[in-house]
């Protein structure tokens, strides 16, 4: 997993239970590998997904596409993701865009 | 009769007494007895020794003269004589004034009848001065043997008189011969040379016998076995009697060895110097390429470009440099830069252009080059190729006149297009072109072709994307009365990428259809996207299709589409009614409409939809609102609110904001230059990443005032 993103996962009850922390900006610059990180996960049948946003300071469109094609891919395969943790400009993009009602996780 | 005597019988002289001859002699002549008693004692003897006749007679010779460690000496010679034997030698002697002499001495015994020796007869000179310098001599020949041993030298001796050289053996072995296989002459000598050191070895010898000097000369031979050696020789020029010269003299060494090492010191040395050159050159070249690096970058267009770089190639590459673009139009003359470092001859040259107007079928030159894309490189412009070039008498005589003495003409060509020429001439007594300024010429070429190609194809990008942009815009906004629009678009970057935001305003069956989107992305598929949304919604609209339908539709076809992208949109309709006009809107993940009423109060209206293109099972929601005169809705694409931080604007913020700026006008462009400064000064347009749309409605003051806000 690449470090540069601020991203770390943890298995999470169970083999195929991934938690993502990202960290930092969700944007062309680092959604690529975020994407490849979903993909592998997808590839993998993975269950859930959580991509925690606490520390999201920033997510453009690059990073909306990052979410949108990951959970597609992961729920393709008969599992989830969800996101969690958003705030501020990003719950903001979350809730425009109707990702928070189907990506949020129910808290 | 003594022999003295029948000599002056002959002469006819009365004979001289035996004893005045005696004295006549230049010798010494002692007669003593044989025990050493001396009994005749000549005048010369008495020169000689010091001693007169009368002092020494009846004296031991001994006692007179024999200095004591020489008497055993004597004593022998004494006693061979005595038995009858003669005796001849140096002897050492003391004078009466204590000097001693080194003297040549006879002693022969006088017999008697019956064979006694009854006296001894000795003859003696002195010898004392030729035996110093006979000693000086042998002395010295020993010390030249030794020195010219140690130094290796061999020694010659040329008589210029019979032609012949006389050689040592140590000379003959320096030249690789046997003793003795020298023959003598000169021609065998000169036979003997290195070839290609002849002519400046017997130079050297003529001018020494022309000036009557030394000289020293060094020069290579040819052994027997082939190998090659270095000698040295230091002659002198001998003269005869009468102060011409009558040969040569000296001394040769073998200095292949201390040539070998001044020769590799020289090659050391120029190699060093040639790497430095080298060296120097390569800066310089690197420096030159960055001084035209900056005469592109300091160049806003093409002219700009032309005149800076011929400008900073002069005098560097040449006293002459021009350049020739061709026109992007297809024409077949370039357009020109001349620089010269006197503007006289500027002038000069484009008069030289005007009288021979430029044929792009030219056999050689400039045309020449743009048609084949390959250098014309003429390092030495002279005569004969004058008049070989294929070209008229007119123009040799320009070119005679200007005294062009070097030229490189190298093509301005990328990826395989020949965009112009330049051209590099070095006239009067200039230095000609090398092979290193061609290169340098090519690199400066390909510098310019590449910032030219990169220039205009930023400036073809920069076209086609406005044209694509404008084809996916509204030409021009509808007029709708009683309701004032206004639009602001931005696009990120340089210009050359079509924006992913759009918006359209259009006439509708009952009112105008206002919309705002923005498609994830930039370029051509962005591109070709937001023209499908824009089409697509005008399609529905025009079937008066309800505002989630169109959405719906949407959805569809971007989903349809099978582009791995999705898109937010805006769609809204406005249409006239009492109070004013009725705003109907959906968003599809679109950010939603600010409403400023006339008395100021500020919201945003509607409700999250899900963004366009992501998901088959979509929502969005109708809303309705009036607008009454004064009112102000700002439509905006999220390149508004969402930049990095500190950028940000929260929408809270941009509310208060769209108050301010709608604050005591109905105009809608004011607003929107008024919502443009406040976004300038939180992040300047020209630093955005992210593309900007806006648009402003707001309903005129004069319009009926009086209404109410609908779910």
């Amino acid at each position: 997993m690449p470090e540069h993103l601020g991203a770390s996962h943890a298995d999470e009850g169970g083999a195929r239970s991934w938690r993502i922390d990202m960290h930092g900006d969700i944007d062309l610059r680092t959604a690529p590998a975020l994407s490849d990180q979903l993909e592998a996960l997808a590839d993998e049948k993975a269950v859930l997904v959580i991509v925690d946003l606490t520390d999201v300071e920033f997510l453009d469109s690059s990073g909306i596409r990052a979410l949108v094609h990951g959970a597609r891919s992961i729920e393709d395969v008969g599992g989830r993701l969800l996101v969690e943790g958003a705030s501020g400009a990003v719950a903001r993009v979350l809730e425009l865009t109707d990702l928070l009602r189907r990506l949020g996780a129910e808290d | 009769m003594t022999g003295a005597e029948k000599i002056a019988d002959k002469l006819g002289l009365a004979p001289p007494p035996e004893r005045a001859i005696i004295d006549a002699l230049s010798r010494a002549v002692i007669v003593t007895r044989p025990d050493g008693e001396i009994v005749m004692w000549n005048r010369a003897a008495e020169e000689l020794y010091g001693w007169s006749e009368t002092e020494v007679l009846g004296r031991s010779i001994f006692d007179l003269l024999v200095p004591l460690p020489t008497r055993d000496v004597a004593l022998e010679v004494v006693a061979q004589v005595a038995a009858g034997e003669s005796w001849r030698g140096d002897f050492t002697v003391l004078r009466k004034d204590g000097d001693s002499r080194r003297v040549f001495a006879v002693d022969r015994p006088v017999l008697d009848a019956s064979g006694q020796v009854v006296a001894v007869v000795g003859v003696s000179e002195d010898v004392t001065a030729q035996r110093l310098l006979e000693r000086q001599s042998a002395d010295l020949t020993e010390r030249l043997a030794l020195a010219l041993e140690a130094g290796g030298f061999g020694t010659w001796h040329w008589d210029m008189a019979s032609g012949l050289v006389e050689w040592d053996a140590k000379l003959e072995q320096l030249f690789g011969l046997q003793p003795g296989q020298f023959d003598g002459t000169f021609d065998a000598y000169v036979a003997l040379l290195h070839p290609d050191d002849v002519v400046a070895t017997l130079e050297t010898v003529a001018e020494a016998t022309r000036t009557k000097s030394s000289y020293v000369v060094d020069h290579r031979v040819i052994w027997p076995d082939g190998t090659i050696h270095w000698l040295q020789g230091r002659g002198r020029v001998t003269l005869d009697e009468n102060g011409e010269v009558s040969g040569t003299i000296g001394c040769t060494a073998d200095v292949t060895e201390p040539m070998r090492i001044a020769i590799e010191q020289e090659q050391a040395r120029t190699r060093a110097v040639a790497s430095a050159e080298a060296e120097r050159l390569h800066r310089e070249r690197l420096q030159f390429l960055s001084e035209i690096n900056d005469a592109l970058s300091r160049s806003d267009d093409v002219e700009q470009l032309m005149r800076n770089v011929t400008a900073v190639s002069v005098p560097r590459l040449g006293d002459w440099c021009a350049i020739f673009v061709l026109p992007e139009s297809g024409e077949l003359e370039p357009q020109v830069e001349i620089a010269h470092a006197d503007p006289a001859m500027v002038a000069y040259a484009h008069d030289l252009r005007r009288r021979f107007p430029y044929d792009p079928d030219a056999p050689n030159g400039i045309p020449a080059v743009i048609r084949t894309g390959r250098s014309e490189f003429l390092p030495e412009i002279d005569e004969p190729l004058l008049l070989e070039a294929n070209t008229t008498d007119e123009v040799r005589d320009v070119a005679r006149e200007l005294g062009l003495r070097s030229s490189i003409s190298v093509p301005l060509v990328k990826r395989g297009r020949v965009l112009g020429a330049m051209q590099f001439v070095n006239s009067g007594a200039s230095r000609t072109y090398t092979d290193e300024d061609l290169v340098l010429a090519e690199a400066v070429a390909a510098r310019i072709a590449s910032t030219l190609t990169n220039r205009r194809l930023t400036e073809h990008q920069r076209m086609i994307a406005t044209t694509l942009q404008a084809s996916l815009l509204p030409e021009s906004l509808p007029t709708i009365p009683g309701l004032d629009v206004a639009v602001r678009y931005w696009a990120a970057g340089e210009g050359t990428q079509v924006g992913g935001d759009f918006y359209d305003v259009f006439e509708v069956d009952d009112g105008w259809a206002v919309v705002i989107g923005d498609v994830c992305g930039t370029g051509p598929a962005a591109a070709s996207l937001t023209g499908l949304v824009r089409h697509t919604i005008r399609t529905l609209a025009w079937q008066n299709a309800p505002h989630t339908e169109v959405l719906r539709q949407v959805n569809n076809a971007v989903l349809r589409s099978g582009r791995a992208t999705f898109c937010t949109s805006l769609y809204a309709t406005v249409s006239r009614n009492d109070e004013g006009f009725a705003l109907v809107m959906a968003s599809g993940g679109h950010p939603l409409p600010i409403v400023c009423r006339m008395n100021g109060r500020t919201e945003t209206i509607g409700r999250p939809g899900t963004l366009l293109g992501a998901y088959p099972d979509s929502r969005s929601f109708a809303i309705s609102t009036v607008l009454e005169p004064g009112d102000t809705v700002v439509m905006y694409t999220d390149g508004i609110t969402d930049v990095r931080p500190p950028h940000d604007l929260s929408v809270a913020a941009l509310e208060q904001i769209v108050e301010r700026a709608a604050r005591a006008t109905d105009s809608a462009t004011t607003v929107a230059d008024r919502l443009g400064r406040e976004l300038s000064s939180i992040l300047p347009i020209a630093d955005r990443n992210d593309d900007i749309a806006m648009l402003v409605l707001t309903v005129s003051a004069g319009s009926r005032s009086k209404g109410a806000e609908h779910a």
